[in-house]
């Protein structure tokens, strides 16, 4: 039995959801937003941690689960909470996040992700030498307070852009002359820099030992955007070569994240440049729009098919390094990312 | 500046620390840097690339910490306070707080000096786990949890003697936990096994334990630090009827004299 935490009608929920109904597979959706009808029950002791999960109609013994789906959100942020916050639902609310957290760290199941693995996306120039130490080519970048300083990097590296340095969602911004003229501004916070690295998108989305990826052609700056500027966007399942469809299942099992969208950009002159790890990627828009099974992949993983660090270790099959940039299927064109 | 000891303000620990790599290696290469004078360093120019990471911080007083001069760091840092957002709004004050953090982080990971703790998403200065992890950590390293029950809001008390407690998951130790009598609507119990109060504590730093805390229990105090990542580490415990079990752990303890001389000497080494 897998068990799918979060809100029902948000899409990669849902979208898990039916891959389960679909595959026969028997899963419980913890719906976060029914505040008071989950609590968990834990013990602790020296044989481990067990524990007993309530629900509305039901209770499960937590050894029952083969695997876990994580898209909690923030407890305040639950409309069921209120606004102001009325103190004994978010007090519920918060205990059934808190133990439900806490007993997903500790428990020996997979689980897809666990909180403590997704910190590495707090700091994106941390997680870049993350990605860095797994063999990918990384973005030079500077984080810095002095104008002098951002000036000096875009004579070395010309076109700029900058983006927030935490987990916190940010436009990624091309530093233009006119925004250059602002530059002080940054002496308030340290802020991003990275040079624009020219070529194509390419979204990986690892589950288990499972690779998915999307090519995405655009003219914007940051294609979560392109609507936004009203450019128009192009995604298609995209095959990878196999030495960075390797690296990828190596980047997500040394972040102890087995789900996580990775952000890859093919440059002009074929090179691949990583970008960063999405510990909880939306994976449904991009399943929705080029059709790769990523949701029946998750709803295997968490059923119990290999990993990608366990299927490295079983077939050390020195993947070969061709390079094959072959598109599978047709563009489909979409407006909204 | 060869040797950074990295604190918030009033932490008498850290000044200690510094005091005591002072005396060893002279004052005038040793510096206690407040959280505050990171954040607000008129310049802090962190690179990271294909070619590796490089730092270059100056302090408001014209002190450095440029990466590959620093010898050795002491992080004591818990967060990165934004007082320059002090009076903007709180959404601001937050994002400034996460990127302020987000940097920090970055940077203490990126040295290639010793840093004691090390710094990791999950804390600047060791691991911030939640009860449950340093429970089956310890279990791991041969010290027996304390036993708990975890009760959804309004159960009643389990069968046989337990004590009850506000329960607070994301809390890294059952020490200071209020008992249930303070405890809010709404909110689930933590039923702890009773055990002899004071609780007390060994303070681990590398391979020392300071703390009445019999052989057995030294061995896994300083397994559970080695499996956390920590080179300081306070390891919570109690004597219970099955002997000495353990009740969480904390990566940034208090530190006194001998514990501040022996983390100086410990740096030192790592140094060395």
């Amino acid at each position: 039995m897998i068990l799918l935490c979060g809100i029902p009608s948000e899409e990669p929920v849902a979208l898990a959801a039916r891959a389960a109904q679909a595959a026969g597979v028997a899963h419980v959706v913890l719906n976060q937003r029914a505040v008071g009808d989950w609590s968990i029950e834990l013990e602790v002791g020296e044989e481990g941690v067990s524990g007993t999960l309530h629900g509305p109609y039901r209770s499960y013994g937590l050894e029952a689960f083969t695997g876990a789906y994580v898209r909690l959100v923030e407890p305040e942020t639950l409309p069921e909470v209120g606004d102001p916050p009325r103190a004994e639902v978010l007090a519920r609310a918060r205990a059934a996040y808190d133990g439900l957290l806490a007993w997903l760290e500790v428990a020996p199941t997979r689980v897809a992700n666990r909180l403590s693995a997704s910190a590495s996306n707090l700091s994106k120039p941390y997680q870049a030498q993350r990605i860095r130490r797994c063999g990918f080519e990384v973005v030079p970048t500077l984080v810095t307070n002095e104008p002098r300083a951002v000036r000096d990097f875009a004579r070395s590296h010309g076109r700029l852009v900058y983006k927030s340095v935490s987990s916190v969602r940010s436009m990624v911004t091309e530093l233009t002359s006119a925004r250059a003229g602002n530059l002080e501004r940054v002496r308030n916070l340290p802020t991003q820099f990275q040079p624009l690295v020219p070529g194509f998108d390419v979204r990986v989305h690892v589950v288990g030992a499972q690779v998915f990826a999307t090519e995405i052609r655009t003219s914007a700056i940051d294609y979560r955007y392109a609507a936004r500027s009203a450019e128009e966007i192009e995604m298609r399942a995209f095959e990878l070569p196999t030495l960075i469809r390797e690296r990828c299942r190596a980047l997500s099992a040394a972040l102890e994240l087995p789900v996580c969208g990775i952000d890859l950009r093919r440059t002009p002159d074929g090179r691949w440049v990583c970008f960063e790890v999405n510990p909880s990627p939306a994976y449904s828009y991009y399943e929705e729009i080029d059709g790769q099974p990523i949701a029946r992949a998750l709803v295997a993983y968490l059923s119990g098919q290999p990993s990608a660090s366990e299927e490295a270790r079983a077939s050390d099959d020195g993947a070969g390094d061709r390079e094959l940039d072959r598109p599978v299927g047709d563009a489909p064109r979409c407006s909204t990312p | 500046m060869e040797y950074a000891v990295l604190a918030h303000s009033g932490d008498v620990g850290a000044r200690l620390v510094a005091a005591k790599l002072g005396e060893r290696v002279g004052t005038d290469v040793v510096g206690l840097v407040l959280a505050e004078e990171l954040t607000l360093a008129p310049c802090f120019s962190h690179r990271v690339g294909p070619e590796g990471e490089k730092t270059e911080l100056r302090l408001a007083d014209g002190r450095s910490l440029h990466s590959h001069e620093l010898r050795g760091v002491v992080s004591r840092l818990t967060d990165a306070p934004a007082p320059r957002f002090a009076r903007n709004p709180r959404a601001d004050r937050d994002y400034a707080a996460m990127e302020g953090y987000a940097l920090l982080l970055s940077w203490l990971a990126s040295l290639p000096c010793p840093v004691v703790n090390p710094a990791s998403p999950r804390g600047l200065a060791g691991p911030a786990l939640g009860l449950l992890e340093w429970l089956a950590l310890g279990a791991a390293a041969g010290l027996p949890p304390r036993r708990f029950r975890l009760g959804h809001p309004g159960a009643p008390a389990p069968e046989g003697s337990w004590l009850g407690l506000r329960a607070q998951m994301a809390s890294s130790s059952s020490v200071g936990l209020a008992p249930l009598a303070q405890a809010r609507p709404g909110e689930p119990t933590l039923w702890a096994e009773p055990v002899e109060e004071p609780l007390f504590e060994a303070l681990v730093v590398g391979d020392r334990v300071f703390g009445a805390v019999g052989h057995a229990a030294r061995g896994g105090c300083v397994e559970l630090a080695r499996r956390a990542g920590c080179a300081v580490l306070a390891v919570h415990l109690a004597c219970g009827r099955r002997g000495t079990v353990l009740c969480g752990a904390d990566p940034m303890p208090e530190l006194g004299p001998a514990a501040a001389t022996a983390l100086a000497q410990l740096v030192l080494e790592q140094v060395a």
